[in-house]
């Protein structure tokens, strides 16, 4: 199946199973989990269910587009439901169906592997999803955001998008991965990959990222002070992203990465803060 | 009242494999415990697991309890009514305390005791449904996992959600809800067929019902279809499964029904170590190896899937593209690791911090190599010309292959060695068998020269922690200093090595620059770590049967000692006399020794002063046997030393039978204890044997 066809598949699976199909936010981040629609989304007592297509930047993991697993840029297909329905289990593994993924001819297991973000403060507990032997998905009770733990309880179901089409695709190259019939995934993005990695590994203004992260954490603090979350926030992704490409140009010492981490995470918990008390605030209104 | 078998299962969304071992522990533990106290009879309790369900299976339960009628004493009957004929207070809190009325409170003579106050308590029978339906409630309750969570309104904790409870008495529903879920008489299939809704009419016909459904709930049953796939694939194409532990009993929680996988894979990867390659079967893939008769890896694994062998061409391709995605990785790292120079290695391990205050791991490279230089010269001096190896240590830590799978530390030395210009067999392990034994690796470094550069490895780190004042306590042993210390006595223990703990200490607390020498003084640190080895010893000798009082009696020695050989020896020499009754009685005699000749100091003995012939046999036989009993001390040969000390008993019997020691004529006095003295120290070489206890 076509990456695009699997992207709209899932999108009609999950829209059917009562998920509200946001967008990609347009901020850097490493993992679709920094959306605001999962960030604010599992927070506060609401029901809420949303599936969309994440673009996810690991600076580190780029490889010069010269590794056929391996890509500094790649998208996550996140689904994302509070509370948890009972047959979750089934309703995910049909959702490999729909893609094309007879699961009867297949070896499904489930792997221990409880998610951690140390910078958003958040940890679940879970399993990598194997088909075949190859992770697939990351499928995650969540217990804890921004250090608050939560209730109730959020399912979240991270797709690994260019695993699965190469999987349905036999491919053993991400560039080989088919788009649609005549547009390969390489054609897009191959460029686009070796010019980042030159840029995250070689180029990138090592001054100007730590000026910036400076920046950034004192702005989510004068946002926060007029309760300006959503702005501060943008804020947290920005100063996460900068950390990233610190990151990737190797000059953090374990302990300076260490205090970059938690001052993310200190960031993202304003945030969340800030967010909770005022959605409380509206409910004693409207009470 | 006819029997009925119980069946109760609790499916769970895929409980971790390592948790459900333990739990299925305490799931027995605490069903027999509930069981036992609510009186209910049953023939006998199985418990079963796979990756989703709980099963327990109890045979034989009557329908209910018996009822029964106790009887409680209380106080005397003096106390039941006061002179106005009232019920005294303490009757009516007897009759209160076991809910009755106080006038049910009945009057008894018993034996001895006269008229006492008691109750005919009633205790009614309960139906088994009941009883099984807490006693399910209560064991699932009572479940601890190593990490938990919550998915649900009630906020349950549980390893994983709780989705379904079968639970039946005979064909009789037994009502629970445990986390929202109410039990019924239906289970589910599995995944590949399609998580159907199964009926399950009565308890005797859910293990069958189950197996017609692909869902083996039987562990032992699973094992030995494992067990009969490795069997197929070993005749089939003639080779050894390699059947590690750990990944089999993981296998055995990610399926409930075992289906065997073989795939060939390209001859390429052979390339890579062995061991590199079981690593990443076992951590990463979860598959098994396959070997020749010679022991050698061919380029087969067998996996294990879940599932029928539908789709099983899809599945071995599946597998084969991980296999190939993870091990070029490693391949890819590997082969830059093997055009690396040792230099480049060296300079990345500088970088690499041990301790922030012990420094790199450079460091102590180099106070390792120094240390194996001294020890060296005391065992065999022509050994001085291997010391160069020790520039090598540690140096794989700065590879690729390293930084990737932290478990191959060591072991990737031995295939970098040809890179370092080494070729010799016995350096090439010296380099690589420092951190043997390990919890994945029992075995100890092959030979004289690796077994001391493993030595020096593991005392370098103790004295440098012991320095800092990281002496591990409780469970806490951040360092792994335990496992080190257990190492070097296990190292020179099985090998024989003539290498002495004193000087170990003292050597590598010379390694150390002066502001962490300045730490610590070297008696305090050298007697700590004797004292920290010793509980080591001690522990390997009590799993040996050896008894605490033998290892008391030898202890001091150690810690003036050091030495392990020379303790082994005295162990076995006093654990073999011990029953003996001419050893009980030196025993005795030795505690008056020892007890007689408290706080006195040694001088000599004046023949002239003896008035006795006890006095003169006594020392006659002690210059008979001084001589020897120092040599063979000196030969460690302990046996013979005992025996001789054992000739020695008669005369000391005599001696203590008929001189009195505390006369007041002071000369004589310490001249008898001056004799004593010197016979009691020739026990020194043996041990404190007072503290042997019968």
């Amino acid at each position: 199946m076509n990456f695009q066809d699997i992207i709209n598949k899932l999108n009609e699976y999950w829209i059917k199973e009562g998920c509200i199909m946001v967008q990609p936010y347009d901020i850097e981040k490493g993992a679709g989990t920094f959306n605001p629609a999962t960030f604010f989304g599992v927070l506060g007592t609401n029901k809420w269910a949303c599936c969309y297509v994440e673009p996810s930047r690991r600076p580190s993991d780029a490889r010069f587009a010269s590794n056929p697993n391996r890509l500094g840029k790649y998208y996550q297909y996140q689904v994302i439901i509070k509370p948890p329905p009972k047959e979750i289990q089934k309703i995910y593994l049909k959702s490999l169906e729909v893609i094309g993924i007879k699961i009867f001819e297949h070896d499904i297991k489930w792997v221990e592997d409880d998610w951690e973000s140390p910078t958003l403060g958040a940890s679940g507990v879970g399993w990598e999803v194997w088909l075949d032997g190859m992770e697939i998905t990351q499928f995650t009770y969540f217990q804890q955001m921004a250090s608050y733990e939560l209730f109730p309880i959020t399912v979240e179901i991270t797709y690994g998008l260019e695993r699965l089409a190469m999987f349905s695709q036999k491919k053993e190259n991400v560039f080989d991965i088919k788009w649609n019939d005549k547009i390969k995934y390489g054609d897009i993005h191959l460029d686009m990959e070796k010019q980042f990695s030159i840029y995250n590994f070689e180029i990138s203004d090592v001054d100007r990222l730590k000026n910036d992260f400076e920046y950034l954490e004192k702005e989510v603090k004068r946002l926060i002070e007029r309760n300006l979350y959503y702005p501060a926030y943008d804020m947290v992704m920005k100063a996460s992203h900068s950390f990233n490409l610190l990151m990737a140009r190797g000059v953090l010492s374990p302990t300076e990465r260490a205090n970059y981490v938690k001052r993310v995470r200190d960031m993202a918990r304003l945030c969340a803060k800030a967010y909770l008390q005022d959605k409380a605030f509206i409910n004693k209104e409207q009470i | 009242m006819k029997k009925n078998n119980v069946i109760f299962e609790l499916t769970v969304e895929n409980i971790p494999a390592r948790f459900i071992l333990d739990a299925k522990k305490q799931l027995y533990e605490k069903i027999s415990e509930f069981l036992k106290n609510s009186r209910l009879e049953y023939g006998e309790i199985k418990i079963y697991s796979t990756y989703r369900r709980f099963v327990v299976f109890i045979k034989d339960v009557p329908p209910k309890t018996e009822k029964i009628v106790e009887k409680i004493y209380g106080p005397s009957a003096k106390m039941l009514k006061d002179e106005n004929g009232n019920y005294t207070k303490t009757a009516i809190g007897f009759a209160k305390a076991h809910g009755v009325d106080v006038k049910d409170l009945k009057v008894e003579t018993i034996d001895k005791k006269g008229e006492i106050i008691c109750i005919d308590k009633v205790i009614p029978s309960v139906s088994a449904i009941k009883i099984l339906s807490d006693v399910f409630i209560n064991a699932i309750k009572s479940l601890v996992f190593p990490k938990n969570m919550i998915w649900e309104d009630s906020k349950f904790v549980f390893a994983r959600p709780i989705r379904n409870i079968l639970s039946l008495y005979g064909s009789k529903l037994i009502p629970i809800e445990i986390a929202g879920v109410k039990s019924s008489k239906n289970t589910f299939s599995s995944y590949f067929t399609g998580f159907k809704k199964i009926k399950i009419k009565n308890a005797d016909e859910y293990f069958k019902v189950m197996g017609k459904n692909y869902v083996i709930v039987d562990d032992e049953k699973r094992k030995k279809m494992i067990s009969n796939i490795f069997d197929g694939v070993e005749s089939y194409i003639n080779c050894k499964v390699r059947k590690d532990d750990d990944t089999l009993n993981e296998n055995l929680y990610l399926v409930e029904y075992p289906s065997g996988v073989v795939v060939k894979y390209p001859v390429e990867f052979l390339k890579l170590p062995p061991e590199l390659i079981n690593l990443v079967m076992k951590k990463q893939l979860k598959f098994f190896s396959c070997m020749n008769e010679k022991g050698e890896l061919i380029p087969v694994f067998v996996g294990i899937r879940d599932g029928l062998s539908k789709g099983n061409h899809n599945v071995e391709a599946g597998y084969l593209n991980v296999f190939k995605a993870r091990c070029s990785d490693a391949l890819f790292f590997y082969d830059m690791d093997l055009k690396t120079k040792p230099e480049v290695f060296e300079e990345k391990i500088k970088n690499l911090i041990f301790h922030r205050e012990l420094g790199s791991v450079y460091d102590k490279k180099i106070r390792v190599k120094n240390l194996i230089s001294k020890i060296f010269k005391d065992i065999r001096i022509d050994y001085e010309k291997f010391i160069f190896a020790a520039d090598y240590l540690y140096l794989d830590l700065g590879s690729n292959v390293v930084s990737e799978f932290v478990e191959l530390e060591g072991t990737m030395n031995y295939y970098y060695a040809k890179n370092y210009g080494i070729n010799d067999e016995a350096l090439k392990k010296a380099i690589s068998q420092i951190y043997l034994p390990s919890p994945n690796n029992e075995n100890l470094p092959d030979g004289t020269i690796p077994s001391v550069f493993a030595i020096a490895h593991k005392i370098d780190s103790i004295v440098g922690f012991f320095l800092l004042g990281q002496i591990p306590s409780g469970s806490a042993d951040p360092y792994g200093l335990r496992r080190n210390a257990n190492g070097i006595f296990r190292i020179i223990n099985e090998n024989n090595l003539n290498i002495n703990l004193k000087n170990l200490i003292r050597y590598s607390y010379e390694t150390y620059p002066s502001n962490i020498k300045d730490k610590k003084k070297i008696e305090t640190l050298e007697k700590e770590i004797l004292e920290f080895i010793y509980q080591r010893v001690e522990s390997y000798y009590t799993s040996k049967s050896i008894t605490s009082d033998i290892l008391n009696s030898v202890k001091s020695i150690f810690m003036r000692e050091g030495d392990l050989i020379k303790i082994r020896e005295r162990i076995q020499t006093l654990s073999n006399a011990k029953n003996r009754d001419d050893f009980r009685n030196i025993s005795f005699l030795y505690k008056r020794l020892k007890n007689i000749t408290a706080n006195f100091s040694d001088i000599e003995v004046d023949e002239s002063l003896f008035e006795k012939d006890e006095e003169k046999n006594l020392y006659k036989k002690y210059l008979e046997i001084e001589k020897d009993v120092k040599k063979y001390i000196e030969e460690n040969k302990f046996s013979n030393t005992l025996e001789l000390l054992l000739g020695i008993s008669q005369n000391l019997e005599n001696f203590f039978k008929n001189v009195f020691v505390m006369v007041d004529d002071e000369k004589l006095k310490n001249n008898r204890l001056a004799l004593l003295k010197k016979i009691y120290n020739l026990f020194d070489g043996i041990g404190d044997i007072s503290q042997i206890s019968y």
